[in-house]
């Protein structure tokens, strides 16, 4: 006789996404990456503490945020933590996605999984969402050590207004993260070879990181108005050159994370002197530093969406042989 | 539970895996599967356990089809799939665990039933290995329980024993004889002694269509066709025993056999014996009989004419 207190199964995808995040942290690959991003955020963090002093020196709206430039001082000696992120993010994110799928395709193990009576989207679905988690236990617990030093040395708490600062600065790094984890999924299901996938991810992050620049740079030089052309003109170019910028997902990440981090910032784009005129000086709430960067994590999140439609399209209408 | 295989046809691009393939398996049956490579085994028994669509027709396993029911069949199947493909870095324990939950094991039963696997397939020494530490006989055993874990009422083992040593060979065969009595059981296997010494029923495949279908004994004996005898001569004169062996009246073809000037092979015609007239000749012309054996086909040779020839041959 069946008992009445046998408690339910757990729901397929959610086995898939714990043994997922069990592997990822028992593997090398994680064990890795993970080290390298705590190491450098901590580094620079060591050095922005030890350089502080300079940092507040005080006569500018941006210096009563204490907390929020342990994220953006530099001494000269180390980038940022910002910069780090900005640079170091897309490799955890490609390192976590490149082999979801050929791995377990190469191996087999996809067949042997997708025997069992589960839904075949949930492979793909809990290979997200299990990187997904990782990664955000992994900022939020960055940004709060940050702070938690922040506190030890400056023996201040941080203002509601930091705080949900560097919540939201989290957040958007947890979404630019998965842009590139997205990316890296679909090259895994698109192509066989892990090596391919991880070749074809990390060939996108440095045609972005170093090469998109110097291209919109050469259009910007080439198209540039001549000496003597109205004002309207030369921030139609300005605005054409930035729009150029945006494509390149650092490039809003960055504007993203500025705006957040550095209250006194107003606009990303360029002002006249008319929208100047009659401003107040001083750092801006949360809510419209939000509205400044809503396009911005706006097209992150889209480029998110479209990589993981695309990779989801591609999986579910593959034939998948077991070798 | 049975399963019934209903005109299935399967194909992948311009090629035809499975040609209007029909079959029954009856509760409590264990039919091998034989077939050359790319004769469409494989395939046949993916199609049962849901893993690929067929093109044409359908699959009943306990009167669920695995068109309209997938998920329903798929809880009802153990599935062993050729090459055993495992997780190598996960402890035995975690990855029966992990497969058990993926087949719907209530949180309560699982423990139980992991440990139940590890007793019936003789993990117990190596259930806290990780998989990839394991010999091939023991991941194979890791593969037989993943397959069992959920108690399923049918099991599909494709190509069990590959790779395997005879030892391990045995002891393989052995479980599965012990499961096959509770439940329906599809072997395929190129060892054609392994599906003898297995298996109820034998079904040969070739080119995506049934060839041949019985019990190994009546397919040896349908193949049999006519009778073939040895028969042995010590005499030096072999042309004088073969002319008389010819002119019996029972016997179609008499050859020599290679490498033996004492030996022959009688085929007699349709229907009839010529045992007794061999031996009657012998015994008038005082000729000293050294062998008298009747020639049977084993299933490897049943199984090497039908898929040279396409021939076909049904027992039942």
């Amino acid at each position: 006789m069946m008992s009445k207190l046998v408690t339910k199964p757990l729901n397929p995808f959610w086995v898939i996404v714990r043994k997922e995040i069990s592997n990822s942290i028992r593997s090398w690959k994680f064990l890795i990456m993970l080290a390298l991003v705590l190491l450098t955020c901590m580094g620079s963090l060591y050095t922005a503490l030890g350089d502080f002093s300079s940092a507040i020196k005080g006569g500018s709206a941006e210096d009563d945020f204490f907390f929020l430039k342990l994220f953006t001082h530099s001494d000269g000696v180390l980038p940022s933590y910002i910069v780090f992120i900005s640079f170091l993010g897309p490799l955890l994110g490609i390192s976590m996605g490149f082999d979801a799928i050929n791995s377990e395709q190469t191996r087999g193990t996809l067949s042997r999984v997708l025997a069992q009576p589960i839904y075949r989207d949930y492979i793909l679905n809990a290979k997200f969402t299990a990187s997904l988690i990782l990664l955000s236990f992994l900022f939020f617990a960055l940004s709060l050590l940050v702070v938690g030093f922040g506190l030890i040395f400056l023996g201040i708490p941080p203002t509601a207004d930091e705080f949900m600062r560097i919540i939201i600065f989290s957040l958007v790094n947890i979404v630019y993260v998965a842009f590139w984890l997205n990316l890296s999924i679909l090259f895994s299901v698109k192509f066989r070879q892990t090596a391919t996938s991880a070749l074809a991810g990390i060939s996108v992050w440095l045609f972005f990181t170093i090469f998109y620049g110097m291209i919109v740079n050469l259009i910007a030089k080439s198209i540039a108005p001549v000496r003597f052309v109205s004002e309207q003109h030369l921030i139609n170019f300005q605005r054409f050159i930035q729009n150029l910028m945006r494509f390149n997902p650092g490039q809003l990440f960055d504007d993203a994370t500025t705006t957040l981090l550095m209250p006194s910032v107003r606009s990303l784009g360029p002002l006249t002197t008319e929208q100047t005129l009659g401003a107040i000086p001083s750092p801006l709430p949360l809510g419209q530093s939000l509205m400044i960067v809503w396009p911005q994590v706006t097209a992150l999140i889209g480029g998110t969406l479209l990589f993981f439609a695309i990779a989801y399209t591609l999986f579910m209408r593959r034939e998948i042989r077991s070798r | 539970m049975n399963i019934c295989v209903k005109n299935v046809t399967k194909t992948y691009g311009a090629q035809k895996a499975l040609d209007d393939l029909s079959f029954e398996v009856k509760t409590g049956e264990i039919l091998g599967f034989l077939g050359p490579n790319g004769a469409g085994k494989t395939t046949t028994m993916k199609a049962i356990t849901c893993y690929i669509t067929p093109n044409k027709g359908d699959i009943l396993l306990g009167g669920e089809s695995v068109n309209k029911s997938p998920d329903k069949v798929k809880r009802k199947i153990g599935y062993l799939p050729e090459n055993n493909p495992l997780y190598l870095d996960m402890p035995v324990i975690d990855y029966l665990n992990f497969i058990g939950k993926l087949q719907g094991v209530s949180n309560d039963n699982i423990e139980a039933q992991v440990k139940k696997m590890v007793k019936i397939c003789g993990l117990d020494l190596e259930k806290h290995k990780k998989i990839g530490e394991l010999s091939k006989g023991y991941r194979q055993r890791v593969g037989l329980a993943q397959a069992l874990i959920h108690d399923p009422e049918v099991l599909i083992l494709d190509e069990p024993t590959t790779g395997l040593d005879p030892n391990q060979i045995i002891e393989i065969r052995e479980l599965i004889k012990e499961i096959g009595k509770e439940k329906t059981v599809i072997l395929s296997s190129h060892i054609l002694a392994e599906v003898e010494a297995t298996c109820d029923r034998v079904l040969i495949i070739n080119k995506g269509k049934i060839v041949a279908d019985g019990t190994p004994e009546s397919l040896r004996k349908e193949a049999q066709g006519k009778e073939i005898l040895r028969v042995g001569v010590n005499i030096k004169d072999r042309n004088k025993i073969h002319k008389a062996l010819s002119e019996i009246d029972e016997v179609e073809v008499v050859s020599f056999v290679d490498g033996n000037n004492e030996l022959f092979e009688v085929e007699s015609h349709i229907g009839k014996s010529s045992a007794e007239a061999i031996f009657k000749m012998c015994a008038n012309n005082v000729w000293y009989l050294t062998q008298l054996t009747p020639v049977e086909k084993n299933l490897e040779d049943v199984f090497r004419e039908l898929t040279q020839e396409s021939r076909s041959i049904s027992a039942n």
